[in-house]
Parts: C-alpha cells; sequence; structure tokens
C-alpha cells in the first residue's frame, strides 16, 4: 500500500451484530482477507464480517491501527502489545477466532503466545475446564498416560 | 474460554508454543490432545517454533563435566540470561561417564560411555543405546562418529568411521539410520587418512545437514565435512597459521553459522603454568579455504585452560583453571573483560559445553511409550 495514512481511504466494516465500524483503509488491510476484497476490487460496499461481533472488531482494528503506525519502534510495540493482550479468557478467545478468520497472523501469534503463558504450568483437569474439553479417556488409560509420563507431572 | 469451541488449526497454534513438560503432561487432557502431540507435523512445528524464539546463540547450555570426587559425570543446566549454574532435572539421571556429548540436532544427542554409544532426548527423557555396528573385527570402540539429520529422507543419521587395524587395514564407514535402527556399510572414499583420525570430536557443527569435524591426513590437518543426505565427504585445507601441522593443535567450535577453528601453539613449560594461548579462525564460506580469516588471539596471561565455544555478541566461552576449581567464564575480547564465572569441580578436560534444545522427536520406536523407564 503505497496510500499514506492523511490521504487514505476509508472502508466500512459491518460485524455480526450488525454494527457498522469506518477504517482506514491501510488499517484494514493488515487483515489479509480484507486485503484480498481491497485488491480484487470488491471492498466498496460496507464490508460484512459474518465472524466477527462489533465489540472484537473494535479490539481488532485497534490493534491493527497500532501495527500500521510506521512511527512506532519495536520496543514501544511489544509494551503495548504486552497491554494488550491484558483481557479475560473470553475477549482472548473471540480475538484468536477473529484474528483467525480475517488472517492476521501477527495477532494470532500474539494472542496464541499469550494462551500458551496462560495455560503452561496448569494440571489437565484445569485446562479441560477452561477450553470445556470432555473427557474421553477411561480411568485405566488416563492412569496409564499418567504413569508413562509421570515426571512431567512433578 | 469457558464453553467455547477451539478448531484444530488454532488448538495447534497454542500448544505448539507449550515446553515439553506441559505438552506431556495435556496428554492426559484427551484423545486428540494426545494424538496431537504425536503427531509428525505438529512435532515438526514445535520444533520450528522453538527455533525461531531462540536465537542460534540464545539457548540455554548443556554443561557436563566428570566430578573430581567422586568420577560421576554431572550434567547442568545454564539459562543463557543468567548464566547461573543449575543441575537440571532432566539429564541429572545421568549417572555414567560420557567420553563424547555432542548435539543437538532437532533436541536428539550423540553421547557415549566407555562401552555404548547412545542417541538422548533429554526433554522427553528417552536414551537409547546404539546397536554394534557390523564389523567383522572386536568392537574396540575405535571409531569416530557423527550425528545429523538427512533432509532428503526425513531420518536421522549416525556415521562411523572406524580406524584401521591390522586384520582390516582399510578403515570402514557405517551409517545408522534411526528409522531402521540398525548400521550399513557404506562404499564411500575417504579423503583422508582414516588411521590417523581423532576420536571423539569435541565439536563438530552440523549446519544444513552437514557435519565437521577435523582430521589428520597424513602430515596434513584438515577440516572434514560430511553432507548426510548425499554421503559423501570433502575435505578443506586449515589457513596457513604460519606453522607446521606437527606443531599445532586444533580443535572447532561453531561460530553463528560459520565454523571456527581454534588453533593452539606449541607450549614451552613455564607457559603451560600461566595457561593456553591460541588463535581463533573462522572460515567463512564452508568449504573454501581462502575465506578462513583470523578473528583473534587468547594471549597466555588470560590463564585460560581451553576454549569450550564461541558465545553470541563475538564473546567466547572459556574454561579457566583455578587450583581448587575450574571455572567457565565468558570473555569479551573487545574491552578484553571477564563478563561471567561459573565455577565447577570438574577433572581437568572432562568438560563440554553444548546448546539445550527441547523437541518432541522420539527416537523410541512405535509402540515404546514408557518413557519413564528409558534411562
Amino acid at each position: 500500500m503505497s496510500l499514506s495514512p492523511s490521504t487514505s481511504k476509508m472502508l466500512s466494516l459491518k460485524s455480526s451484530d450488525g454494527k457498522v465500524l469506518e477504517v482506514e483503509e491501510h488499517v484494514a488491510v493488515l487483515c489479509e482477507t480484507i486485503k484480498s476484497l481491497v485488491e480484487d476490487g470488491c471492498a466498496d460496499s460496507p464490508i460484512p464480517l459474518a465472524n466477527v461481533d462489533g465489540a472484537t472488531l473494535g479490539n481488532v482494528m485497534e490493534w491493527c491501527k497500532k501495527h500500521a503506525d510506521q512511527k512506532a519502534s519495536a520496543d514501544d510495540l511489544e509494551d503495548w502489545d504486552a497491554e494488550f493482550v491484558e483481557r479475560d479468557q473470553g475477549e482472548l478467545y473471540h480475538l484468536i477466532m477473529a484474528a483467525n478468520y480475517l488472517n492476521i497472523k501477527g495477532l494470532l501469534d500474539l494472542i496464541c503466545q499469550k494462551v500458551a503463558d496462560m495455560i503452561k504450568g496448569k494440571h489437565p483437569e484445569k485446562i479441560r475446564e477452561i477450553f470445556n474439553i470432555e473427557n474421553d479417556f477411561t480411568p485405566e488409560q488416563q492412569e496409564q498416560i499418567r504413569k508413562d509420563n509421570s515426571w512431567a507431572f512433578e | 474460554m469457558a464453553s467455547c469451541y477451539l478448531p484444530k488449526d488454532i488448538c495447534m497454534e497454542i500448544l505448539s508454543r507449550l515446553p515439553v513438560k506441559s505438552l506431556l503432561r495435556f496428554r492426559c487432557v484427551c484423545k486428540s490432545w494426545c494424538a496431537l502431540t504425536k503427531d509428525p507435523i505438529f512435532i515438526d512445528k514445535h520444533l520450528l517454533l522453538n527455533r525461531a524464539t531462540l536465537s542460534n546463540n540464545d539457548f540455554p547450555l548443556i554443561v557436563g563435566y566428570c566430578e573430581e570426587l567422586t568420577g560421576k559425570s554431572v550434567v547442568s543446566l545454564i539459562p543463557t540470561e543468567t548464566l547461573e549454574m543449575f543441575v537440571h532435572p532432566d539429564p541429572e539421571s545421568f549417572n555414567t561417564k560420557f567420553e563424547h556429548f555432542s548435539g543437538p540436532c532437532n533436541g536428539i544427542y550423540l553421547l557415549g560411555d566407555e562401552v555404548h554409544d547412545y542417541l538422548c532426548n533429554p526433554a522427553l527423557r528417552q536414551l537409547k543405546a546404539l546397536p554394534d555396528f557390523p564389523t567383522e573385527q572386536p568392537n574396540s570402540k575405535n571409531h569416530c562418529l557423527g550425528f545429523g539429520f538427512d533432509s532428503k529422507t526425513n531420518d536421522y543419521k549416525v556415521i562411523a568411521i572406524t580406524e584401521g587395524s591390522s586384520s582390516c587395514p582399510e578403515a570402514q564407514v557405517f551409517a545408522y539410520t534411526l528409522s531402521a535402527d540398525s548400521w550399513r556399510k557404506i562404499d564411500v572414499v575417504l579423503p583422508f587418512n582414516a588411521k590417523m583420525f581423532s576420536y571423539g570430536p569435541r565439536f563438530q557443527t552440523r549446519q544444513d545437514g552437514v557435519l565437521h569435524w577435523w582430521a589428520e591426513d597424513g602430515d596434513d590437518t584438515v577440516i572434514v565435512s560430511f553432507d548426510f543426505a548425499d554421503e559423501v565427504f570433502q575435505k578443506t585445507q586449515l589457513p596457513d597459521v604460519g606453522l607446521h601441522p606437527d606443531e599445532i593443535e586444533v580443535d572447532l567450535v561453531v561460530f553463528n553459522d560459520s565454523i571456527a577453528l581454534i588453533v593452539y601453539p606449541p607450549l614451552d613449560e613455564d607457559d603451560y603454568e600461566m595457561g593456553i594461548s591460541c588463535d581463533v579462525w573462522v572460515m567463512k564460506e564452508s568449504g573454501v579455504r581462502v575465506s578462513w580469516s583470523k578473528l583473534l588471539r587468547i594471549e597466555p596471561s588470560l590463564g585460560i585452560a581451553s576454549v569450550m565455544g564461541l558465545w553470541r555478541n563475538g564473546q567466547i566461552l572459556l574454561e579457566k583453571d583455578v587450583g581448587d576449581y575450574r571455572q567457565l567464564v565468558l570473555y569479551d575480547p573487545r574491552s578484553q573483560e571477564f563478563k561471567k564465572n561459573i565455577q565447577f569441580h570438574g577433572i581437568q578436560g572432562s568438560a563440554y559445553v553444548v546448546t539445550y534444545m527441547e523437541s518432541l522427536v522420539s527416537i523410541k520406536g512405535g509402540n515404546q511409550g514408557n518413557i519413564d523407564n528409558s534411562f
């Protein structure tokens, strides 16, 4: 994108709950999904984003705006990102799904790393609770895995 | 994230950022997570991310040595940031005396004691003894080993060169593949006189599936490289160090992606009291003699016993002899300052330093799931 921020065109993005967000094009194209639409000339009408709700879209665009700012230094971005990911599990989940759907690698990497750091030291029971995963092992299978990897449970 | 379904590719993105220990524990979360940690695609992704986050010189170090009083082998892990020594809980179980310890190649190490050679993945706590190779002569351990990854067949290989003997004057070359768990003899022409080959090189590099070590070729000392995919040897002459090859001792270390040569000139008795002196040369282009350039000289006044490896930002890891104990020191040649020192009580010449890297790459066959009893 050779457009400078001051002359950047505005794009309308429409969230799943019907909210319309006006975003500068050079910010929105950090989403690969939107970039392809722009390149194909399909970005004139409000772009419907059926999988992203308004609140999440606002958060995503806040991240894109910061990362589209060419004046931001690497250290500055790192600090800013660290603060950006300080959210509850629900918000993080919606951000991951949105980053995946909109194809924003930098944001997806950031949130995945945050979630990984959050769950690193946790017990399997807690993990099942966080991700709402059903334990499909029999007690015998479960015991065998624990035995085989016993030192990892120390 | 309550009551939220996580698609498989996102699950993979998150889990591939976890340490090996967490992943082993999470095997009992559910069947699909358990299967994921054994999936080759996931294992590769985990490996790549691990390598990307930690740059080449940022890995923690494994420092091993033979304890002076007990003769026991001690293996410790040193984090890069603090360089404080602590005994790593995983390789602590090592209780034999290792004669060589090299690696890592995708988290796997090659090591050996007086009797056997092993592959080891310390993060998975796996240790696997290599079978004897099919040589007609008794297995005398008069062989030189190297370990690497063959990207063409996606397999791990160990190369062994046996020293010629009276009954079999020609050196023989054997290749072990992890997938077959066996050795086969390979017919290659050695570009050097293998009789003079050094046993158990302390330092080998394995960039891009090519292994380098040094050998004596007649009157000459040369760098020998072996390509694991093509199974061919190549020989590179040393730089002109202004001394006759008979007079010098050499060692190899890794420097970023280049191979560095440590050249020790002959020592007088008096010099030895003070410490060694040596020159560090770097081969900028692998296999090209004219690309050798001299990086720096270490003076005897520094009181150094040996060079252990090159560190990030041009710093060097050195072993220092301080009477009752030994030290690993980090030396900055520009400021001529010693930055850190790690004390240990080890037998002279027994210490080795390799970088520590975690991976899920298993060295055990398919149904040998019981990694807890591997040591």
